[in-house]
């Protein structure tokens, strides 16, 4: 209990009076805004680690398929297609796949047939070199003149495919970034605005007495930085809780992508989120004030 | 120090409250500025006080001319004129000793530098033992107290109180009164809206009679 109310104040009471401006409902709009900032950046980070993954490991393999053809025994043309691939500058090694392990491959669509009944064809797999650029038109037309049912497929097709794809989240991503920023800055902007009204009779006083634009502006904006930080940090706690809890409760299959589950070196991006919350608050509280004092 | 040249004033789009208003305060004058309810004393002080700006004519002030003075130096020219508002505007969530140190710490002043002139000055309008209530807690004389403490806690050049012992007793007005004409010796310029006959015999002074927005010359200021 107070025992003296007329105790001088420990610290210097602050110019501008706390509350009047749904300080309450703020802190749940900026707490949510961080929430959906973290988890919006975990996947905005988690497709360019998909887009790299796939750069790195699609392109390091790619496969030759050989077929019947008229006029160029099997045997031949397998054999000439392996000569071929040797010889290629960036091909690292070529490898005949035996019957057994093509008959794996095609279990999914042919399901459990007597292969030695239907033509199958031949697969070479290919491991390609990074370091070393392929001219696969070159390579494909090498490969016609001595395996004439021979097909090339180094997945380009389907890697270019996934990398546009992950490159579309990865924007998409950042765009939602912006309005949830934009978003926060316009509800700093109601809560300014609101403080301002309630503590009219403050201002006045403040800017009666001599006090610039920029000093009324440095008593509001502390206590928005304050409490966009505090806000931030809270969502980011719960987004942190989110990703647990998934990882922990949920199946292995509710994290589709393990390149999307968020890794410690994302930290650092993640502690921007309360970082920003806090500087998005105070700017807007700034220019808002600034604005409020040039209208009065 | 003020001067004005056929001023003229009307909030929005209302009628005209000040009129021809033209007269000139001297640098070190006293001066009363008397005149009915309603004839205009705030509304002067506030062009005065830089809260309001003329609708025609002109307000020199400081030897500048106020309707040429850009807006980003008003706030330097507002921190050398103390004032005294009619109805006190002190802040009720800071303490009185706070409300006193507002012009201080608005001017960027340490604590320190100034702890001592605040006390002097709250202890010398007799609330030394009130110092850290709050301004809901105290009476109207004492609002009125720590107002006038306020408007000259950092010596400004030019102090302009409006109705500034309204609120207290014939004894304490008188004693206030001291304290605007101690200050009025140093150097400041003081202008005191007042209906206070009493008060006014107390000093000889100018008084400058507004009647319905207009100086009433055919009553005849007196000067000193
Ligand atoms: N903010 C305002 N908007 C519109 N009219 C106003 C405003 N303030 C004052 N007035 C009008 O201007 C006129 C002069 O008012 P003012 O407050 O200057 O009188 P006063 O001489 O100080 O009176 P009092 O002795 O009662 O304090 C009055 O008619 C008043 O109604
Ligand atoms: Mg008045």
């Amino acid at each position: 209990m107070d025992v003296n109310p007329e105790a001088r104040p420990v610290k210097p009471t602050p110019l501008f009076p706390r509350g009047g401006g749904g300080e309450g409902a703020l802190f749940g709009v900026m707490a949510i805004m961080s929430f959906l900032a973290c988890l919006t950046l975990a996947l905005a980070l988690g497709a360019a680690r998909l887009a790299h993954a796939w750069e790195r490991g699609l392109s390091g393999e790619a496969t030759v398929q050989i077929v019947e053809s008229e006029g160029v025994a099997m045997e031949a043309q397998v054999e000439g297609a392996l000569g071929v691939l040797r010889a290629t500058p960036g091909v690292a090694a070529a490898r005949r796949l035996s019957a057994a392990e093509s008959a794996e491959l095609l279990r999914p669509w042919l399901g459990d047939v007597d292969l030695a009944a239907v033509p199958v064809p031949v697969l070479i797999a290919v491991t390609l070199d990074a370091s070393v650029a392929l001219d696969s038109a070159a390579l494909r037309a090498e490969l016609a003149r001595v395996a004439p049912g021979s097909s090339f497929d180094d997945h380009s097709r389907w890697n270019e495919g996934l990398t546009a794809a992950s490159a579309t989240i990865g924007w998409s991503a950042y765009a939602i970034l912006t309005l949830i920023a934009l978003a926060a800055a316009a509800s700093v902007i109601f809560a300014v605005r609101a403080a301002l009204m309630a503590h009219r009779d403050v201002v006045d006083v403040l800017h009666r007495t001599g006090a610039r634009p920029g000093f009324i502006a440095g008593q509001v904006q502390g206590r928005f930085f304050r409490l966009g930080g505090e806000a931030g940090l809270v969502g980011l706690a719960g987004a942190a809780l989110f990703v647990v809890a998934i990882a922990a409760f949920g199946s292995t299959e509710a994290l589709p992508l393990p390149a999307l589950t968020p890794t410690w070196g994302d930290a650092v991006w993640f502690a921007l989120v309360p970082a920003a919350a806090a500087l998005i608050a105070m700017l807007t509280a700034r220019l808002e004030v600034a604005r409020f004092l040039a209208r009065a | 120090m003020i001067r004005f040249d056929n001023v003229g004033m009307r909030y929005g789009g209302g009628p005209e409250v000040l009129r021809d208003v033209s007269f000139e305060l001297p640098e070190g004058s006293l001066t009363f500025l008397t005149g009915p309810s309603g004839a205009g004393k705030t509304t002067l002080l506030k062009l005065i006080s830089l809260a309001e700006r003329a609708t025609r004519g002109t307000v020199s002030m400081f030897g500048r001319d106020l309707g040429a003075t850009p807006r980003a130096e008003l706030p330097a020219l507002r921190r050398r004129i103390g004032v005294v508002f009619q109805d006190f505007r002190l802040l009720d969530h800071l303490t009185a000793y706070e409300n006193v140190a507002l012009p201080l710490r608005i001017l960027g002043r340490p604590e320190r530098e100034w702890r001592g002139d605040v006390e002097e000055i709250v202890n010398w309008v007799g609330l030394g033992e009130r110092m850290h209530a709050r301004p809901p807690t105290l009476s109207g004389g004492e609002k009125q107290r720590i107002a006038i403490a306020r408007a000259v806690v950092s010596r400004p050049p030019l102090l302009i109180a409006d109705e500034p012992t309204g609120s207290v007793d014939p004894d304490m007005g008188a004693r206030l009164m001291r304290l605007f004409i101690e200050l009025n010796k140093l150097g400041t310029s003081v202008l005191i809206a007042t209906h206070d006959r009493s008060l006014i015999e107390t000093a000889d002074a100018r008084e400058l009679r507004l009647f319905a927005g207009r100086i009433n010359q055919a009553a005849g200021a007196r000067w000193t």
